[in-house]
């Protein structure tokens, strides 16, 4: 929680000074600078990746851990840019004390990354923009189905002992994501990326017994991933004209 | 900004964000149980003592007080000079009873009944049961009450739970 109250005050002061530095304008329109436009036909682009590196996250995390996604973002204004990612998960493991966690789900998240560079010069005239860093939230979603067993009670004086299994379908489970990235054009649309995200405020109604949660992680706590993409970026045929006219002038 | 530029660039921030992410992925991995899942009654001894004033008033007691669980083989205290302890009840009956000796004179049992809440803490952890006191039963060959200060036993280490008031020796 500490770690999600920092990570927001950095980005909440980020747009602040961003904000700020949009207000602070001459009044006099000659002079007036602008960063960011919002003309013309929104609508510049879609893309889909495929994460390449949350197979080996997962494992890094546990080997019994498979988990796979896939992103698919459209671009407004070369700003704003929303975007769903969706996958699936799955964990099968024993631990040493006997006890067995299993759990599989789809997931989905829901956001929007907003690009940190200006799309306009200094002039107010449109920048080509390709490649560019950016931050987002998410909002994560993931219908779990899991089974945990063997799970000891402790009674240490009396020398019993017991075990109780609990197990659940289709439970619901949400929490929010912060992302920080870099998408970067290869070539003719071709485009690959990598972020880095911190997963927190994790919420479902038997939380306790969500060991592991396909999209989320490990839910004792705040998770951090990092994902690496690959996959294409379709421009319309204007934005596609305006690469084309800027290598003609290269 | 070209290809080559932009590696140039994105590299050591690549390199710096997975191991970031490593550090911390590691960190969060399964490991071992940290927290205390064990439940117990705080159990505080109290004998009578004249004063001046040749009034009767309850002190601490701290003697030699033999305590075993009935139907274990174990001692919880057997020769330890003790003013309080730390009795387990039963996790999975709602019974509990305890042999009590105080300093080799005629001994008591004292019996618990409870009722029992579990609790999941974790996958590493386990459960905890929770217990309730709803009353407690107790000769009277060397006890003269017990008084129930806490009813609820949800942790190892609250002191003060239930009273127990030795007679006038």
């Amino acid at each position: 929680m500490k770690r999600f109250i920092k990570v927001s005050v950095v980005f909440l002061y980020l747009a602040l000074v961003q904000a700020t530095a949009w207000a602070q304008g001459d009044s006099t329109a000659v002079e007036k600078d602008i960063r960011n436009i919002y003309k013309g036909k929104a609508y510049r682009a879609v893309s889909v990746h495929a994460d390449i590196f949350s197979p080996f996250m997962g494992r890094i995390a546990n080997k019994n851990i498979n988990t796979f996604e896939f992103q698919a973002d459209i671009n407004l204004y070369d700003k704003l840019f929303p975007i769903v990612e969706a996958g699936m998960g799955n964990i099968s493991v024993n631990l040493a004390g006997g006890q067995g966690y299993r759990a599989s789900a789809p997931f989905v998240r829901l956001g929007m990354n907003y690009n940190l560079l200006n799309n306009a010069t200094k002039e107010g005239t449109p920048r080509l923009i390709r490649s560019y860093p950016f931050l987002g939230v998410r909002y994560g979603i993931g219908v779990v189905d899991y089974a945990m067993t063997n799970v000891k009670y402790n009674s240490d004086y009396w020398q019993g002992s017991k075990t109780h299994d609990f197990a659940a379908k289709s439970t619901y489970a949400g929490w929010i994501e912060i992302v920080g990235g870099i998408r970067v054009d290869i070539y003719r649309g071709l485009t690959m990326g990598w972020s880095v995200r911190l997963k927190t405020a994790f919420h479902a109604k038997n939380k306790t017994q969500l060991w592991w949660t396909p999209g989320y992680g490990f839910t004792q706590g705040a998770q951090f991933a990092f994902n690496y993409t690959l996959g294409y970026t379709l421009r319309t045929k204007a934005e596609r004209a305006k690469t084309a006219t800027q290598t003609d002038r290269k | 900004m070209n290809i080559i530029s932009q590696k140039k660039l994105y590299s050591p921030l690549i390199a710096a964000a997975i191991c970031i992410t490593f550090l911390f992925a590691a960190c969060q991995a399964e490991g071992d149980c940290t927290q205390d899942t064990r439940t117990s009654v705080g159990t505080a001894f109290f004998q009578p003592v004249l004063g001046a004033n040749q009034q009767y008033t309850a002190q601490t007691l701290t003697d030699t007080i033999r305590i075993k669980g009935v139907g274990s083989d174990s001692f919880i205290n057997d020769t330890l000079s003790i003013s309080a302890a730390r009795l387990p009840l039963k996790s999975f009956e709602k019974n509990t009873s305890f042999v009590i000796q105080k300093d080799n004179l005629k001994a008591d049992t004292i019996t618990f009944i409870h009722d029992n809440t579990e609790q999941l803490l974790s996958l590493e952890c386990g459960v905890k049961v929770i217990h309730d006191i709803k009353d407690i039963r107790f000769t009277q060959n060397r006890i003269d009450s017990v008084k129930i200060a806490i009813s609820r036993i949800a942790d190892n280490k609250t002191a003060n739970q239930v009273k127990i008031y030795f007679k006038v020796e």
